[in-house]
């Protein structure tokens, strides 16, 4: 059961889904999103969509990979570049694109489970490699995550959230 | 091996002792945004009391341009927003293929099929009772398009409400919310 005084611990973290479209016109392409001052961001899922063929039925298979690039702790987490439909949804399944860049409604299914946390004024670093022959790919990556204030800052009033 | 439904004798007086503090709620946020613009579409949380959101499931139309054709295409983007302290849970406006399930949904003009999957996706937010959940949302389609979104979760009532429930009994008294006293 919930109670009033645990709402207030709940309200500290938030979730904060993370979205940004990129055009991988040369053989990689990077996503980059540095961490607000002052929350830790937990990851929790990654969710990819990309075209693999145009609205002519032209098909261009650009088979893309990623990896990412944890910046605070200087590594890569993965011996080497993972392909998207292993780790997110939908990838390219069904997702075509118009001459314009609009690309099809394709339904989201689930993802697997990240759980990473990143610190706050770190960049959260995806890197995308893959062969694209004809159309510039439009990728969209949507980060699902929450915010978590760091409580021990001046910003939070350094005590845990207390003011005395 | 034989599945029990039951693990243990279930207690009604406790299990509407405790409905009557929390339940399960579900909250409809629907709207049309009209052709090449922005609309902002809203729900409120009453003041029956806090709401505990946990997932959001939504559909949305994708009428296209010209002849209004069911193109299948994703015209519609929207960032949601907390309307208490105007905090912002997305950091830009997102396609809502991207996440919502099941998502595009058959129009009532020609066009393909409409997907059947559907898978919840988590959000986990408590809104405070007597605000909004504001939804910011923009088409780009040169034809309206509709969505609706359904938020579930656990509307946790108000001291207050629940003393007006027992003492009238079991029929919810609306009443002007008041500050929560902490333990």
């Amino acid at each position: 059961m919930q109670f009033v005084e645990k709402l207030d611990s709940i309200r500290e973290s938030q979730p904060y889904y993370i979205y940004k479209r990129i055009e991988l016109n040369t053989p990689t392409a990077r996503f980059l999103h540095t961490i607000d001052y002052g929350f830790w961001y937990l990851l929790r899922k990654i969710y990819f969509k990309y075209p693999s063929v145009d609205i002519t039925g032209a098909i261009f298979g650009p088979n893309l990979r990623f990896e990412t690039y944890q910046t605070a702790a200087n590594k890569f987490p993965q011996n080497v570049p993972i392909p998207f439909e292993l780790v997110g949804s939908p990838g390219s399944t069904g997702v075509t694109i118009d001459a314009t860049g609009n690309m099809t409604a394709t339904p989201v299914m689930n993802a697997k489970l990240q759980n990473v946390v990143h610190p706050y004024r770190d960049t959260i670093d995806i890197r995308i490699t893959g062969q694209n022959l004809t159309t510039p790919t439009q990728i969209d990556i949507m980060l699902l995550g929450y915010y978590l204030p760091v409580k021990d800052l001046n910003m939070w009033s350094g005590k845990n959230g207390r003011k005395n | 091996m034989v599945v029990k439904p039951f693990s243990q004798r279930i207690n009604p007086e406790a299990v509407f002792d405790i409905q009557n503090h929390q339940y399960s709620e579900k909250l409809l946020l629907a709207d049309t945004v009209p052709a090449n613009s922005t609309k902002l579409g809203k729900v409120n949380i009453s003041n029956l009391g806090h709401f505990f959101c946990q997932f959001i499931t939504g559909s949305f139309t994708t009428i296209g341009t010209g002849a209004g054709v069911d193109s299948g295409i994703s015209y519609l983007s929207g960032q949601m927003i907390d309307g208490a302290g105007q905090r912002k849970l997305f950091n830009d406006r997102i396609p809502l293929d991207l996440f919502l399930s099941p998502g595009r949904r058959k129009s009532n003009v020609a066009g393909a099929a409409a997907s059947g999957l559907f898978f919840p996706i988590e959000f986990e937010y408590c809104f405070t009772m007597n605000s909004d959940i504001l939804f910011d949302v923009v088409n780009t389609s040169d034809q309206p398009n509709e969505y609706e979104i359904v938020f579930h979760g656990i509307r946790i009532m108000s001291d207050m409400i629940v003393n007006n429930t027992v003492q009238s009994g079991g029929r919810i008294v609306r009443q002007a919310a008041q500050p929560q006293r902490r333990g």
